[in-house]
């Protein structure tokens, strides 16, 4: 795997950081002048994203398999504290006004249950999730780059196919709102979220138990730029719609009729496959996530490291997991990003229902990891 | 050779991608109109969002 050494100069490192200061800016600058405000604005906390997840080195996959593999429980606890801060936002804020803001609110399903046990494998295996595979294409990560068309592909096609894999068993959604009201829903949450950090932080040897500063602050950001995205396009932070949507512009660009496929005929679909992705929520983030992660990694010389190398079999594995990982999480009705982090923030029983069925899927992705050429054996 | 070697090729890559999926984009969809937007925030813009979201459930 990727070793670091290749060392960059000082008049290099300097070019990289006045290169991409301006390049973000200017992205930024023209989004919000030629297409408007609200979409520079959520290209911003996208990029805010991308800064914070690769610059304070918080991720999903990789504190869970250091969960599974060693213990550590630092990396869990500072994702259920950013889902808490999230939750004590958006409970009252989707409850004051429903008129304007949607929560990350779905069924649980058998197809939604096995999605996430299959994107949880599958994200072990190129160790990045939703988000992580969008930050580390942006900072370098040549098997997320090689991964991440293909995730693209598969959530075009997860999407496509979403009306059966639905039909095979759904129940009503269910919110915690619904079951015990706004304020109970919203303690139900906080106590449910402080019993998994409890029981996995008891767990923990007794020096595996400092969590370290970054993750905090990292987890404050990341909240707040999560309650921002949410206030300001009136949905929750999503990851896969956007990449299923760029796929499914591919595909009507090579001629492919989609006339098929109940999802991307239904008008809101419709009208996004019609509009530019400048005007997707989701494609903004996914964009500014992508150039926050490549701006920190110039900015601080990360891209002189020495690149991925891998046998065959590894890239031939990045392909196959970038293409489960984005059919699965349409099924699952969204990846570590809609369903978990915000399924969860917004009350959604699926979001917990994803957590559990996604770890198990994580215990069999970290074994699985070795054996299909993604990391020395 | 070295700067080959190292991750700088791969983000540029992956810039490189990102640019042809906007530039595919622009020329095959409706341009975006700035005199058109929403409200700069949805909170408080009487508009409710289309939907568009990873938790969309299937139509029907």
């Amino acid at each position: 795997m990727a070793v670091s050494g290749i060392t960059q100069s000082r008049p290099q490192l300097a070019l990289d950081r006045l290169g991409v200061a301006a390049l973000l800016s200017a992205v930024v600058v023209a989004t919000a002048l030629f297409v408007g405000a609200r979409y520079g604005a959520l290209l911003m906390i996208g990029l805010g994203l991308g800064l914070a997840l690769e610059g304070l080195r918080f991720g999903f996959a990789g504190p869970w398999r250091a969960l599974i593999l060693r213990g550590e429980p630092a990396g869990l606890i500072a994702q259920l504290a950013a889902i808490g801060l999230v939750a004590l936002a958006s409970f009252p804020l989707l409850s004051g006004h429903p008129e304007e803001l949607i929560g990350a609110h779905a069924p649980v399903g058998l197809a939604m249950v096995a999605g996430a046990f299959v994107f949880g494998a599958s994200m072990q295996l190129v160790l990045g999730c939703g988000s992580g595979t969008l930050v580390n294409a942006g900072s370098g990560n040549a098997v997320s780059l090689v991964a991440l068309p293909f995730f693209a592909i598969g959530s075009f096609a997860g999407a496509y196919h979403l009306d059966w894999w639905v039909d095979l068993g759904t129940a009503p959604t269910v919110t915690m709102q619904d079951a015990f009201g706004t304020t109970g829903g919203l303690v139900a949450t906080l106590l449910a979220l402080g019993a998994v950090a409890a029981v996995v932080y008891l767990r923990a040897g007794t020096d595996q138990r400092v969590i370290p500063r970054r993750l905090w602050i990292a987890a404050l950001v990341v909240a707040a730029l999560a309650v921002l995205n949410l206030v300001v396009s009136g949905q929750p932070w999503g990851v896969v719609y956007g990449l299923g949507l760029w796929a499914a512009k591919g595909a009507q660009a090579i001629g492919m009729d989609l006339s098929s496929s109940a999802f991307w005929t239904a008008p809101t679909h419709v009208t996004r496959l019609q509009e530019s992705l400048l005007t997707d929520v989701t494609s903004l983030t996914n964009i500014g996530i992508i150039l926050g992660a490549f701006g920190i990694a110039a900015w601080r010389g990360g891209l002189g490291g020495e690149r991925t190398h891998l046998p065959w079999k590894g890239w031939a594995a990045a392909v196959v997991a970038g293409l489960l990982m984005g059919y699965s999480s349409r099924l699952a009705f969204g990846c570590n990003v809609g369903a978990f982090f915000s399924g969860i923030s917004t009350g959604s029983l699926h979001g917990w229902a994803w957590f559990a069925a996604a770890f198990v899927g994580s215990i069999l992705g970290v074994r699985l990891r070795p054996l299909v050429g993604l990391e020395p054996k | 050779m070295t700067m080959l070697r190292s991750r700088r090729p791969v983000a540029l890559a992956t810039l490189l991608l990102l640019g042809a999926v906007l530039a595919l984009d622009l020329a095959t969809s409706s341009p975006p109109n700035p005199y058109r937007q929403p409200a700069f925030l949805a909170l408080g813009s009487g508009e409710k969002a289309d939907g568009a979201f990873c938790a969309a459930p299937p139509p029907g």
